[in-house]
This record gives C-alpha cells, structure tokens and sequence, in this order.
C-alpha cells in the first residue's frame, strides 16, 4: 500500500448493531441488494404457502387477463395465473443458478488448488486442459452439453456449472501460487504436517476471498444463464415453471398481451439486479479503484 | 514480432485440433447409433441403416472416422445437411453474414455506449455522472438480452412502430435499411456488454489518474481535457482493448439468443434449428465454425495489444 492512502470509507466501519437504516445510509448498495435478495428468497422458499393458484391450474375463462383480482400480476395463454408461476419460477432459478455455481466452486476451486500447490506436470495438465475449455464460447458449449445429456433441470446444472468450472480453477490458482510460496508453509511442510492440512489451514482462508466474490457474480450470471436456456428450450422444461421459459411462451403473444412477457423479465431482473448489488458492495470493499469516484480523496 | 506471430499461430494448432477432436467426438456422444440418429428414429429399415452406415464410413474404426472427416473438412467440405440435404457448406456461407454483421454492429454500439459513459464517471468527479454510469452497468448486466429484446420489439416495432418488424435486408442492396433494421438486435447486443465495458473504463481511469505522469502533465498547464486526452486514455485504454477483445469473442457465440429473438437467420439459429431437427452434421459444423472464430478473435485481440502498447515486446 502506498504511503498516505485515505482510510477506507464504507462497509467496514459499519457495526452489526448499527441497525438496518445506518447501514441503508452508509452502504446502500449492500442494503439495497440484501433486501432484493431476501424478499426473493423468502419469495422462493414460501411459494407453496404464497402463491395464490396451483402453478399448472388453467382458468380457460381469464385467458390473457390483465393484472388485477384475483390475478395480481395477470394470467398466460392458458389462463394461468402469472405471480404463482413467477414464484414457483423463482425456486426452479435459484436452486439451479445455486446448485451450479456450488459445483463449479467445488470442482474448479479444488483444481486450482491443487494445480498451485502441486506445481509442476500436475499444474501445466490442469492449466492447459482449462485453457481448452475456455476456447469454447461459453452459451455454446453450455449448449453442446445439453444436446448431449439431453435437457432437464440436472442437465442444465451439469452444463452451467462445467462452464463455469475453469473460471473458478483460475480464481483459485492464482492465491494458492502465492501461499504455497510463503516461508509458513514451507515450515509447516519442514514440521512434516500433511499437505491437505496445510491446504486447509493455510490455503484455503487465503484463497477463499477471491472465491467468494467470483461466486457471488457467477450466481448472478448463472440465473440469467438458466433463464437463457430456458428461453431457447434447452433448459428448464415444461411444465416446469421457469422464469425464461415463460418469457420465451408469452412473447408469441406479445401483441395480445404483454403482462406474460414483461412480469417474468422484471422478476429476474430484481433478483439477478440484488445479486449484483451485493457483489459491487463486496468488490468496492475489496478494490478501491471501484468505488465511487466522489467519495476518494 | 514475427516471432511471436509465429508461436502463437504454432500454439493456435494444438487448440484447434483439440476442438476438431471435441466437435467430431460430439456426433459420437449423443446417445444412440448415429446411423440411427441420422435417419429419424421412424426408420427401422436394416438394409437403409446399413446403407447410411457405409456411406457415412460409421463401420470403420473411429480414429479412421477422424480422419477422413478432417481430411474432408481440410478441402473445405462440410458435408451435407441430413434433413435439407443440401451442402452444408452453402447453409454456413448463407447464415454466417447476419451473425458476423450482428456482431460487428453489437460491438460498434457497445464501445460507443460505453466510452462517453466511462469516461464521464471516471474523469470528472461528477456525483451525476457517477449515479448514471453506476444505473447504467448494473441494470445493463442484470438484463436478460432475450427479454431486452422482446421488450425492444414490443416498445419500438409493435407500439410506436419505428422500426420494421424482423426484416433485415442485405447491407450491399440497401445500406440504411439493413442498419435500420439491425439496429434493435445489435443494441439488444451491446448492452450487457457495453456496462462491462464501461466499467473497465471507468476502473482503468481512475487507476491512472494517480499516476505522476498525470500530475507532470498538469503541472506544465495543460488543459484537462488534453491532459485526458493525450495523458489519460492512452494508457487506461490499454486493459479495455483486452476486454473488447474478450466481448467481440463472445458477441459471436451470444448472438445465438439475440437471433432467436429477432428470427435472424443466423449461425445461432441455423444450430438451434439443428438440434431440433436432430441433424447433427450441420450442428457439427455450426459449432466448429463459431468456436474457430471464437479463437480467431481471441488471437487478433492478442497481437493487437502489442501494437497498442509499445511496452510489450513479445518474444
């Protein structure tokens, strides 16, 4: 750190006890996207509780109904009704997007621990091999995988999360290259301890920043991920409820009526919207260049 | 230079022939006999599926399959569409245009979104400017594109009908309306790609804004938007060619759902249509011809940064 650099302004001076409104004025972004984030997981989690139709019941009569009672949000080309297939969507996007980004956290973190701290034929074989897969256009080879498992909810997170899993190895790599090279570690090897306790004790708190921050993006990402192969009909299928898939059904009809289109699309924006929120707040603590140009000195 | 022209070309074969082999392995991973697949699964004829076997040369062994394919591909012969039965070649030839347009156009918009906006937020202590680029970048990449889409459309060519509905005439024929027409795809494009631009940009100013020379160069009375211009950009560019490089790859595989969106005839949906109608060989081709250009781009963004930063002298 250079010399004369101003205390960090921000999250840190925040107390937990400070209270929720302290915390809006002091970090707004964390604030903002915590509780975007909550109300959809909360959303989520009560939907067989919340949502005021079965999600696949069909009312032939209120086809194309606008929002209002007792469709709050409206109802589809089958007359169903849209903040009860919105909600159930809401469960099928997270557990999904969730799922996803804890295997590629679980599977390309443990390769890039292990490719830095084994170094070596062991590092360059990983390295190379994620070198390969990153060549591939990322939808694209979602895609391919998807055309050869065949679609469905565990093939979309098998195809999100492979994708995913060489951004991770890479995440991981790099802090592990730095530990592994640290006098501590070498007297930890010197004392004879075990190479997994050394990556457990001493590795992994150091690389599990970066990480952490990589996956709170990629959740963000993996949602509108799933929502686009869900659009294209090689993601989640019907009668699945799905957020994409139900903006790819309703934009046949756009002209009849919007409300089937545009209600899904808004509710992946706010989660995906408090997602992003919640990571910047996290990336701004830990990067000072991000952070907004009027608060630095 | 040369040299190290040349060792990226020499590091390019490994990378393709890997993806030649994933690609060729890909008729092979789907499940069932592809004699089987290729025929429909309503033919349940021994003799015909014997015949495609031998036509296909499915009955020799695998490595030999490779290679005859490569060898093929080599001449420039792709095969033919199982279900059109037309060369594959003349689908890719005629799809290609509108995805390499859409592309280009999404990226010209995406720079010219976020270069103005960048430079705003990153150059003037601004509280505005710094609210409408932070708006800007985290809506811009909390949008689903097929949705943005879908919503452009509705908005400009239901509604208020500004723009005509999903009609793209070639760009030698009439200039004006094929850049009319592609205007609501390619934006549908950039704007994800434009707030992470920007971001960069933004970044990368403030980084240098530190920087001595900076200070130097107000020192002597220079005006700040030279100092900016002459001082600033050139070195805070640097890192955002390689992000432009990084979008231009992808816009080429992401317009797969832009074009479904729009019903342009392109790459993307030549391979969507391809996996619906299980032929495989034009899915084959697609995905080889976007992942080569992928890796083209890739490299060209690569060379262009030596010639952007006099500091790098590779090899």
């Amino acid at each position: 750190m250079a010399e004369g650099v101003a205390p960090r302004p921000a999250l840190r001076a925040v107390r937990p006890s400070a209270g929720p409104l302290r915390l809006l004025r002091r970090a707004p972004k964390a604030a903002a996207g915590a509780a975007l984030l909550l109300a959809v997981l909360a959303a989520a989690l009560l939907a067989p509780v919340l949502a005021p139709f079965p999600v696949t019941e069909m009312h032939p009569e209120a086809r194309f109904a606008p929002p209002g009672r007792p469709y709050l949000l409206g109802t589809d080309f089958y007359g169903r009704d849209l903040l009860s297939r919105i909600l159930w969507g809401y469960r099928t996007s997270l557990a999904v997007a969730a799922l996803a980004v804890a295997f590629a956290l679980l599977v390309g973190g443990t390769l890039g621990v292990v490719a830095g701290f084994a170094g070596g034929a062991v590092d360059t074989l990983i390295m190379r091999v994620m070198d390969v897969a990153f060549a591939f256009p990322v939808l694209l080879l979602a895609i391919t995988i998807v055309v050869i498992l065949g679609p469905g909810i565990t093939t979309t997170v098998l195809a999100i999360g492979l994708v995913y899993v060489p951004i991770f190895a890479r995440i991981a790599r790099g802090p592990t290259l730095v530990v592994a090279a640290q006098a501590y570690v070498e007297a930890a090897r010197a004392l004879g301890q075990r190479p997994w306790r050394i990556v457990t004790r001493h590795v992994m708190p150091n690389a599990a920043t970066p990480v952490l921050v990589q996956a709170t993006i990629n959740l963000a990402t993996a949602i509108l991920f799933e929502s686009a192969l869900s659009f294209l009909g090689l993601g989640t299928q019907p009668p699945y409820p799905s957020l994409g898939l139900m903006v790819s059904e309703g934009r046949n009809y756009l002209e009849v009526s919007p409300w089937p289109t545009l209600c899904p699309g808004v509710a992946i924006v706010v989660v995906v919207l408090g997602i992003n929120l919640l990571g910047d707040a996290l990336q701004e603590l830990l990067d000072p260049r991000l952070r907004p140009t009027w608060t630095a000195a | 230079m040369q040299r190290y022209l040349a060792q990226r070309l020499l590091l390019l074969l490994p990378v393709l022939l890997v993806i030649s082999m994933l690609v060729f392995g890909l008729m092979h991973l789907i499940p069932g006999d592809p004699a089987q697949v290729l025929l429909g699964f309503e033919s349940t004829d021994p003799a015909q599926l014997a015949r495609v076997r031998r036509d296909l040369g499915l009955d020799r062994p695998v490595p030999v399959q490779y290679l005859r394919w490569m060898a093929r591909l080599l001449r420039g012969d792709l095969g033919t569409s199982v279900r059109t039965g037309r060369p594959i070649a003349d689908l890719v030839g005629e799809a290609l245009p509108y995805t390499l347009e859409l592309a280009a156009y999404g990226l010209v918009l995406a720079v010219a979104l976020a270069l103005p906006l960048g430079i705003a937020a990153g150059t003037t202590r601004s509280r505005l400017a710094d609210a409408a680029m932070q708006t800007f970048t985290l809506l811009g990449l909390s949008l689903p594109a097929f949705w943005v889409g879908a919503v452009l459309i509705l908005t400009f060519s239901v509604h208020l009908r500004w723009f005509p509905v999903l009609a793209y005439p070639p760009l030698w024929r009439d200039p004006l309306g094929n850049l009319w027409g592609f205007f609501l795809p390619a934006l549908t494009l950039a704007v994800p790609n434009a707030a992470a631009i920007a971001r960069m940009v933004r970044a990368s100013l403030v980084g240098v804004r530190g920087e001595e020379y900076v200070t130097v160069a107000r020192a002597k009375g220079l005006g700040e938007a030279a100092v900016v211009r002459r001082h600033m950009l050139p070195n805070a560019l640097i890192p955002v060619v390689t992000l432009v490089g990084i979008v231009a790859g992808y816009l080429v595989g992401g317009s797969i759902v832009v074009e479904q969106v729009f019903a342009i005839p392109g790459l993307g949906r030549l391979g969507l249509l391809a996996i619906v109608q299980r032929d495989y060989p034009v899915l084959q081709a697609v995905v080889l011809l976007v992942t080569g250009l992928f890796v083209l781009v890739n490299l060209a963004v690569d060379l262009a940064y030596v010639l952007l930063d006099p500091r790098i002298r590779y090899g």
